[in-house]
């Protein structure tokens, strides 16, 4: 993390909201900031000179406005907690929710998407949880057919498309 | 070998296992219900060909089957081309019946016709052709329905023909009309189905209404009636359910081959990745 990272999480943390970005009283932002960098007032000036901040007149002292907005969406991503989920719960939940109407195959590459979005991680993370939960519970959880935009390698064979077990015993109908 | 994971394309195929029956009932009262485009869905090994295959006897009017998995083209001249010539003594057959009772038109000069000049016709004007078949044994003839099963589980999304097939099964959607004593049973695998719901959500609309899921595995039921038929014992049906779920070619492959596990192609203990 660099001094504009820490600025930027000093930030959201203390700062509220606005129009324009994160708003923080000016005083309490360089002494918290002053706590890990010896010159908060300069890294300040840094984000202005750069356009990663403003400061404002307000009332009677000043506020710094933080206004990089994908800087602001990394640092908030950073500091939401991962969800505590079951993995064999959240594929169970993303196949059910992403399988075709009729055949009630998903798409693996859907649900690796669905999986990185629902926790926020990266695509090998995501990939990671749904082969841990395929190799504990694939003996009566899960079968597979080929297609598919990934390819799932299960011994020698290769699939691309899930399905959720308790979905396939009977013959269905629409 | 490997012969023993495809299924025997020869007549008079019985059908193993109480799921696989109530799914061909499903499909019969479909017929019977004036369904004119069925859909048959359902994994490599699922029992689709075996399913569509079992269907000859079973309904009432013609049963005509089609193996599309033998013919290189996939649009609607070479299905129905397909049609024809796989089912070309049923076709003389409907030739006879209408010289006999005197077709007029249309009709009498399909009578008349020889077998090269219905194949082509087939081949040149595919839907006029099939419209043909559709009023001799639907309204002259009063064989009706006139049910034509088209195994197409082979091909898959991957497949340079999938839209050449789906062209062709949305222009038998179109003409539905045209076709009034025809029904249309098609194999699907997952994929193709998943394709066609990207790809043209008309026809999508209109397959879902008339289509049946095969199951994905056999269930203690089916492995009971198979296990009883090949006559091995308890014992042997435990050390089966322990492999997890199994697609019925799976489990007719293990009858035959002496309960060979690699043989059928069953991965009980392999690395999982993905690529």
């Amino acid at each position: 993390m660099d001094r504009v990272d820490l600025a930027y999480v000093v930030g959201v943390v203390l700062g509220k909201e606005d129009v324009d970005g994160i708003r923080v009283a000016y005083a309490t932002y360089t002494s918290t900031l002053g706590k890990w960098v010896r010159d908060p007032e300069g890294v300040v000036q840094y984000l202005v000179n750069t356009g990663k901040a403003r400061v404002v007149r307000s009332g009677q002292g000043r506020s710094v406005i933080l206004t990089d907005r994908e800087m602001m969406s990394r640092v908030n991503n950073l500091l939401t907690p991962r969800e505590d989920v079951d993995p064999l719960t959240l594929v169970i939940e993303g196949t059910r929710k992403l399988a075709n109407p009729l055949s009630g195959y998903a798409d693996i590459g859907d649900v690796i998407k669905y999986i990185e979005g629902r926790l926020n991680a990266t695509t090998k993370e995501a990939e990671e949880l749904l082969i841990k939960a395929i190799r504990f519970h694939r003996g009566g959880r899960f079968v597979f057919a080929h297609g598919g935009s990934r390819r799932l390698k299960i011994g020698s064979s290769y699939y691309g498309l899930i399905k959720v077990v308790s979905d396939a015993e009977t013959p269905s109908t629409q | 070998m490997q012969r023993l994971l495809v299924p025997s394309r020869s007549s008079g195929v019985r059908l193993l296992g109480p799921s696989w029956r109530a799914a061909r009932d499903k499909v019969l009262s479909m017929v019977h219900e004036d369904y004119q485009l069925i859909t048959i869905i359902g994994r490599a090994g699922a029992g689709k060909t075996t399913l569509l295959l079992s269907l000859e006897g079973m309904v009432d009017g013609v049963f005509m089957y089609a193996d599309m998995t033998e013919v290189r083209d996939r649009d609607l001249s070479a299905i129905v081309y397909t049609v024809f010539t796989d089912n070309i003594r049923k076709i003389q057959e409907i030739q006879e019946r209408l010289r006999r009772i005197g077709a007029k038109g249309l009709l009498r000069a399909f009578a008349k016709a020889g077998i090269d000049e219905v194949l082509e016709s087939a081949k040149l004007r595919p839907m006029e052709t099939l419209k043909l078949l559709n009023d001799a044994v639907g309204g002259l003839l009063g064989m009706s329905p006139l049910v034509i099963g088209i195994d197409e589980g082979l091909l898959s999304q991957d497949d340079s023909r999938a839209m050449d097939f789906i062209n062709a099964i949305h222009a038998l959607r179109n003409n539905m009309q045209a076709l009034p004593s025809t029904r249309i049973v098609i194999t699907l695998l997952p994929d193709v189905v998943n394709l066609i719901s990207k790809v043209d959500t008309p026809l999508f609309d209109i397959l879902r209404l008339g289509a049946i899921t095969l199951p994905d595995y056999v269930t203690r039921e089916d492995l009971k009636e198979v296990i009883q038929e090949y006559g091995l014992s308890e014992t042997e049906m435990g050390k089966i359910e322990a492999l997890g779920p199994l697609t019925m070619r799976q489990l007719i492959c293990l009858m035959n081959t002496k309960m060979d596990v690699i043989k059928c192609g069953i991965d009980t203990a392999g690395e999982i990745s993905i690529e």
